[in-house]
């Protein structure tokens, strides 16, 4: 019967890794977007669309800006680097000088739709009964030295209300200046040569970042300042760190575990096994998720990963049995282990099965991952282990489990109860200190590590250039095209209003490129009526002959806009003709922006770090609760099998879950989503120790401190190292996991042993 | 509008083009003050736009030309663009990224201010012309496709001293005739007023 078992599960086994192996060949894409984390209920597709195109256009873009003393050096160097980019076939487009082409070819679509354009300010006067100002700039333009026009301009648009439309076009770096044709921007002393690039490949891939490593390493000339920005340059940080990092803190980590067990049981066999069993748990937990969900999220693969490595544990029981010279056989030493591991995978179970209430998907998939690879993990133990393990007990374990005794007697002997005291005061103490110091952190940008040069990077070029990550823009929906125009029409002055405010620095909308046709009719009305009266006046007095050629009504529809060149930016703000974006740039003040804009019909301010961080809070509350709910759930089983010393199996554990976050506090972390998650950790495991002790009888004592020692050391190590992170989330998370994994194994003796 | 750019880097240049012919160059920290008398022959019209004042041009800040006949206007041209005013308000602002023929005229404003007109040179081919005290310099476009300057058939620059006069003829016959009088080299620093319209459109 149990080999049959055991080939069952080699064959289930086998069906799941050939699926991973499948969907891996298949080309498999981890989800990794915010949205997916959503409520399935407030997903909103078309926010979801709107988000994914902002975000990845702006993923694409690098901007660097040279700066020297010498003007024509820092030309120089920026011409240099422009070239030597777009020669390198690593981008798709370049920018670096002014498109004259490029303007000219504007002035080709906008012209004979004249009529209706109006620049905002112009528009204003005219409304303001300024017409006569309108009047007098013409001719001041006209006069001028760089004036403008001749006779075949001045019969078309007399008072040159198009050349004022093109002036005031939020197009993208008007902030900078042209000097030889070439975008810079001067500052101080010095000048700054403007460089951007779009990427042909993935920032976030290692190949492309490696590519542009080496480009740089060779294209940047020493005599200029170099400020750069972008996905990649971040990215690239990001990569070396976390690289350098996790294989600094995962070899260590894993060394050290090898190390242990190597020590404590001068075999191999047990790395083998428990290799064999985290291996298995994870793949049949892959395996399943991604036929279940069809996807998986990268948070729920970290998370499930690490929620799985809780199954060494239960080896780790095994292992210990080693030392106990009554198990004579593999199949003895399960049946010793099994009520503790059993009892320890139903809590743990319970704990995480908690988690599936939630209405996130990714709370969900986290849940779904753990519990599966937990389960497949004991089958390994429960199934396989009799059957690959052959080895009888060893003999070697004496004095160890002699001096684990101890661990017990701490909770047991009468004459240490005021070491228990102190102890127990000691912690609680340590908490009551960090109480007050206990604060919740949401902010996403909190949990990514930016290197703070980069920060201070992206920061000068935004001073500079006025350009930015785009993170945040308004999302307009409406019936069609011309009602998503309107709409915007409603709300801009209200936007530049708050601009004058200094809530934002800039945006660029759709309809400031393309009036709504409503928009279009009313500003030619506007002219016929206040301008056109003032026109015989004007032709006389400049003594224009030329026979006036009024400008047809035609109305410039969004579908006569070229695709390419500087209105491409207008065509990609149009996702569909209903649904369009105004973008946002160097928003200062967001929750003042928010209430300018409220009330605006049809209109969603949208901020990918700010929906981040939201998101985060609610993932933390809803994880909060979760514990919360798990440790009632698990009650019944626990009540079932321990009847009254329920609350001394359970101490252990709440406490640790307890006084971790406020000794966290006392080193300065704040606590996270991440510390949340550590805390379903620490319940789970937690619960597990304590009832591994509670299962043992008096005569196996050593053998149990001794595996919830390793466990807890191996946990450590796994978990606890990740404290030294810089990355400020994981050291959230380690640190969690390293005090409350320290409580939870000090106080597991506290449940008391079976009686004999 | 980017032709009469072009004219204005031509006037600034001439001073150091003319060097040779014994025109003073404007060095650094010199200014130059004066009036100027404009008459725009422009196709369509049924007479030539006529128009009076008087101008300042800083080496390395720019230019400010101040119409007081027929009506008062002030037009700044700096690094930053070119920003016009009627009533001490601004009427117009266009900055250089709006308008590439301005970059062509920096790049020919700053090699004239240096003394170094070489850059002339590749943008222009020159034709001198020296009789006695006078000079004459003929410029036409090296190439016709050049977007800063296609319409432009020719501009004649002449003066003696300093220059005083250039004339700007479009191949679709409107001319633009600029002279000069009562110029003077100054190493004075501009009022504060004058300051202030050049800081206005400091990039």
């Amino acid at each position: 019967m149990r080999r049959w078992a055991a080939w069952c599960w080699l064959a289930v086994v086998l069906l799941a890794g050939g699926y991973v192996a499948l969907r891996l060949h298949a080309g498999l894409h981890l989800q990794s977007s915010v949205l997916a984390l959503l409520p399935r209920a407030e997903r909103d597709g078309v926010a979801d669309q709107a988000q994914q195109r902002v975000a990845e256009a702006g993923a694409r873009r690098i901007v660097l800006l040279l700066g020297q003393a010498d003007a024509g050096r820092a030309r120089a160097a920026g011409r240099a680097l422009a070239e030597a980019l777009a020669d390198s076939g690593l981008v798709r487009g370049v920018t670096a000088m002014v498109d004259q082409a490029a303007q000219q070819r504007l002035g080709a679509v906008y012209f004979p739709h004249r009529a209706g354009l109006l620049a905002a300010a112009d528009r204003e006067a005219l409304l303001a009964g300024d017409a006569p100002a309108l009047m007098e700039r013409a001719r001041a333009m006209l006069f001028s030295p760089a004036g403008f026009g001749d006779s075949a301009l001045l019969a078309r648009d007399p008072f040159l209300l198009l050349p004022s439309f093109f002036t005031a076009l939020p197009l993208p770096q008007s902030r900078l200046a042209a000097e030889d044709g070439q975008l810079v921007v001067r500052d101080g002393g010095l000048t700054w040569a403007f460089v951007s690039a779009e990427l042909a490949g993935d920032s976030f891939s290692l190949p492309v970042q490696q590519a542009f490593e080496a480009f740089f390493a060779v294209h940047l000339p020493a005599d200029v300042q170099v400020l750069r920005t972008g996905a990649l340059f971040y990215a690239t940080a990001g990569a070396k760190q976390a690289m350098g990092e996790s294989s600094t803190l995962g070899a260590v980590s894993l060394i050290a575990t090898v190390v242990m067990i190597l020590a404590v049981f001068r075999r191999i066999r047990p790395i083998l096994l428990a290799m064999l069993d985290i291996g298995i748990g994870i793949t049949v937990a892959t395996a399943f998720c991604l036929w279940w969900f069809q996807e998986l999220h990268t948070v729920a693969l970290l998370f499930g990963a690490s929620l799985i490595g809780v199954a060494v544990d239960y080896s780790l029981q095994y292992f210990a049995a080693y030392f106990d010279p009554t198990a004579k056989t593999a199949t003895e030493r399960l049946h010793r282990v099994l009520p503790g591991v059993g009892i320890g995978l139903g809590t743990t179970l319970i704990g995480y099965c908690t988690l599936l209430l939630a209405p996130f998907p990714g709370l969900q998939q986290i849940a779904a991952f753990s519990c599966l690879g937990l389960t497949g993990s004991f089958l390994t133990v429960a199934l396989w282990y009799p059957q690959l393990d052959r080895a009888g007990p060893l003999p070697h374990g004496g004095p160890m489990l002699a001096l684990l005794n101890r661990h017990w007697a701490v909770w047991e002997a009468p004459r240490l109860g005021h070491v228990r005291l102190a102890v127990l005061a000691l912690v609680l103490a340590a908490a009551a200190a960090g109480l007050p110091r206990l604060q919740a952190d949401d902010n996403v940008q909190h949990m990514q590590d930016m290197p703070p040069e980069l920060k201070r990077q992206e920061a000068e070029i935004q001073r500079l250039t006025g350009i930015g990550g785009a993170g945040q823009f308004l999302l307009v929906r409406a019936a069609d095209g011309e009602a998503a125009l309107q709409a915007q029409e409603a709300f801009l002055p209200r936007l530049a209003e708050a601009q004058a405010n200094g809530l934002l620095a800039g945006f660029q909308a759709p309809a400031q490129f393309i009036p709504s046709v409503a928009r279009q009719r009313q500003n030619a009305g506007l002219v016929a009526r206040t301008l056109l009266p003032l026109l015989p006046a004007y032709v006389e007095e400049i003594g224009l002959t030329a026979p006036p050629q009024p400008a047809p009504e035609d109305p410039l529809m969004p579908a006569m806009l070229p695709v390419d060149g500087p209105l491409a930016l207008v065509r990609s703000m149009v996702l569909e003709p209903g649904t369009q974006l105004v973008l946002l740039h160097g928003v200062a003040d967001l929750p003042a922006l928010r209430t300018a804009m409220e009330g605006a019909p049809g209109i969603q301010l949208v901020s990918l770090a700010d929906d981040w961080s939201v998101l985060f809070g609610v993932y933390r509350r809803q994880a909060l609760w979760l514990l919360g709910f798990s440790v009632l759930l698990m009650l019944p089983l626990l009540i079932w099998r321990y009847r009254w010393a329920t609350p001394r199996v359970l101490a252990p554990s709440l406490l640790a879950v307890l006084v971790a976050p406020p000794i966290a506090a006392l080193f300065g972390l704040a606590f996270t989503f991440f510390n949340a998650m550590a805390l379903v950790l620490v319940l789970s495991i937690g619960v597990d120790y304590a009832v591994f002790c509670r299962e043992t009888p008096p005569d196996r004592r050593g053998v149990t401190a001794l595996a919830i020692l390793l466990a807890a050391v191996s946990t450590t190590l796994s978990f606890g190292m990740l404290a030294a992170s810089q990355v400020f989330a994981v050291q959230a998370f380690g640190t969690t996991m390293l005090i409350g994994i320290s409580i939870a194994w000090l106080l597991a003796p506290l449940a008391g042993g079976r009686p004999s | 509008m980017k032709r009469r750019v072009v004219v204005f880097a031509v006037l600034a240049s001439a001073a150091a083009q003319a060097q040779e012919a014994r025109p003073q160059v404007l060095r650094e920290g010199e200014q130059l003050r004066g009036r100027f008398t404009q008459e725009r022959r422009l196709q369509g019209f049924a007479r030539p736009l006529r128009s009076e004042g008087d101008f300042l041009l800083v080496p390395g800040r720019g230019l400010i030309w101040r119409g007081q006949v027929p009506f008062a206007s002030t037009l700044v041209i700096t690094q930053g663009g070119i920003l016009q005013l009627l009533d001490g308000r601004e009427a117009m602002r266009l900055p250089a990224s709006r308008a590439p023929g301005l970059g062509q005229f920096y790049q020919v404003l700053a090699g004239a201010m240096s003394g170094d007109p070489s850059n002339l040179g590749q943008v222009f081919n020159v034709v001198w012309q020296a009789d006695g005290s006078h000079w004459q310099l003929t410029l036409t476009p090296r190439r016709a496709d050049d977007p800063g300057l296609a319409s432009i058939a020719s501009i004649v620059v002449s003066g003696a001293r300093v220059v005083e006069a250039v004339a700007v003829s479009k191949a679709n016959g409107d001319a633009d005739l600029m002279a000069f009088h009562d110029q003077q080299i100054g190493r004075s620093a501009p009022d504060a007023a004058e300051q202030a319209l050049f800081s206005q459109l400091a990039p």
